[in-house]
């Protein structure tokens, strides 16, 4: 049977409703003791995403405010999306240079600061995989050891993108996430073990798996499983720590799958809570990109109604 | 076996939480109410958790609870929305402050036509449209043939996109 499409505003506008995420709020936490009330179950535990718990409270502990973010990992983060940017402007044969998931750690109140960025170091070749650092005696890192500066590199020992994809997608069929094997990382010279900090550490790894799998998914252009992962990184960490990260990536995927009113949209809300991000001239840059006409390199035309630039609305700033 | 079953629970409640309260805010339920309807749907949920078969998509599964709930919680409430006025209408469905950080007026927009259109059919055209299940998948969850799901979602965009005209109408001419 033959149905009509949407026109295409209508079907930007059902994009727009499929890709949004609200803002955490303690409606999760609330329900969820309701629920744990009417059923005479225990209260829920702290530590779920999304609970105040582990995130909200302590030193504010909201989403993290990128723009706190130290120079060096802001700097690393401006690659992430040069990287990006650049894996998407060739969608059928990419050859990414994002190749170490490199993490720098940084206190704030919480003691819970991760300022990350994916380094753009060397080329990958033909192949579009995305290679890691592995690190060879791999050591949990307590938050609570973390100071203020940065101290150090964290090797990752991310798994090969195909790995990544074939859990998203599992999780994505029966939807109950599976929950990844412990993580490791090193810090300097030191190693410090902390089995009080595995459920946090743990929960770092998974958001990070998350963003991973949906930048490795970016590069190559498979856009339906980046924004899986996207999603669900948003739905299950909604105070996470990667926010940001994910937010650009999440842009650049609509892009690619040439969903350019959705991606605007994104891009807008993204320059306004995030005006000194360094994600933003990558994101704008690709936006620009979609406005010329068709290249002589076979890039897409994009439609022309919207404005080649983006940013903060004057009064909010 | 008890515990396995809670840990299930929680897990889906973890990770199936805002899918579920963008499911029922598409469906019609309004923020407000918001809390009391979720509540209700993963008590239902828990209880009927023995059903659910691990090997499946879990979303159409928890999209039956979320239709099942937000059909009878209008019902219920629709002698007091007979009794609101047109303003109060509107106005219930004005996003809440958390939403507004991130909705647009066009995701404003986009809701209110939804509401506009009848649940039955809504509700296949959020689950194709925005879910993006197939139309098999839609006609097992709903119970419905699946002729009857290809009727309704045409349907349902024919109605999505006056509902929009009307409301641009509506706000070009203010």
């Amino acid at each position: 049977m033959k149905i009509p499409p949407h026109s295409p505003d209508i079907q930007g506008l059902l994009e727009l409703e499929r890709d949004f995420i609200p803002e955490p709020d303690e409606r999760m936490t609330r329900v969820q003791a309701a629920v744990a009330q009417s059923l005479g179950l225990p209260p829920p535990t702290s530590g779920g995403p999304g609970e105040g718990g582990d995130q909200g409270s302590g030193g504010g502990g909201s989403a993290p405010a990128p723009t706190d973010g130290g120079a060096a990992g802001a700097t690393a983060a401006a690659t992430t999306g040069s990287a990006l940017s650049s894996g998407l402007t060739s969608a059928g044969a990419l050859k990414i240079a994002a190749v170490g998931l490199t993490i720098y750690l940084g206190g704030v109140a919480t003691g819970a600061g991760v300022y990350h960025a994916v380094t753009a170091d060397r080329d990958v070749g033909d192949d579009d995989r995305v290679e890691t650092i592995v690190s060879d005696n791999p050591t949990v890192v307590s938050d609570a050891e973390v100071s203020g500066e940065p101290i150090g590199v964290v090797e990752v020992d991310a798994r090969p993108a195909a790995d990544t994809d074939t859990e998203v997608m599992v999780s994505g069929d029966r939807t109950v996430a599976s929950r990844p094997p412990r993580e490791s990382v090193v810090v300097g010279p030191q190693t410090i073990d902390s089995g009080e900090d595995s459920t946090s550490s743990e929960e770092i790894a998974r958001e990070r798996r998350l963003i991973e799998a949906a930048r490795a998914a970016v590069t190559r252009g498979n856009v339906p499983i980046a924004l899986d992962a996207i999603n669900r990184h948003a739905e299950q960490f909604p105070s996470g720590r990667f926010i940001e990260e994910r937010e650009a990536i999440r842009v650049l995927a609509l892009l690619a799958a040439g969903r350019v009113y959705s991606a605007r949209q994104r891009a807008e809300v993204f320059a306004r809570r995030y005006p000194r991000s360094l994600f933003l001239r990558s994101i704008e840059q690709e936006l620009s990109r979609r406005q010329r006409p068709p290249q002589s390199d076979g890039s897409p035309p994009t439609p022309q109604e919207y404005p080649p630039t983006i940013g903060p609305p004057d009064t909010d700033r | 076996m008890s515990s396995k079953r809670q840990a299930l629970f929680n897990e889906v409640f973890q990770t199936e939480f805002s899918y579920l309260c963008r499911t029922l805010r598409r469906l019609g339920v309004l923020e407000a109410e918001l809390d009391d309807v979720a509540q209700e749907v993963f008590v239902s949920v828990y209880r009927h958790l023995d059903e659910y078969d691990v090997d499946r998509p879990l979303r159409p599964w928890l999209f039956s609870f979320a239709f099942r709930h937000a059909a009878n919680h209008r019902r219920l409430a629709r002698h007091r929305r007979e009794k609101a006025s047109s303003d109060q209408e509107s106005q219930s469905h004005r996003p809440s402050p958390e939403e507004d950080l991130q909705r647009s007026e066009d995701r404003a927009l986009i809701l209110e036509a939804l509401n506009q259109v009848k649940l039955e059919r809504r509700a296949i055209l959020i689950m194709h449209d925005i879910d993006g299940f197939s139309v098999p998948e839609i006609a097992e969850t709903l119970e419905v043939n699946p002729n009857t799901v290809y009727s309704r979602l045409r349907l349902a965009r024919h109605d999505l996109e006056k509902a929009v005209r009307k409301i641009q109408f509506g706000r070009e001419v203010r």
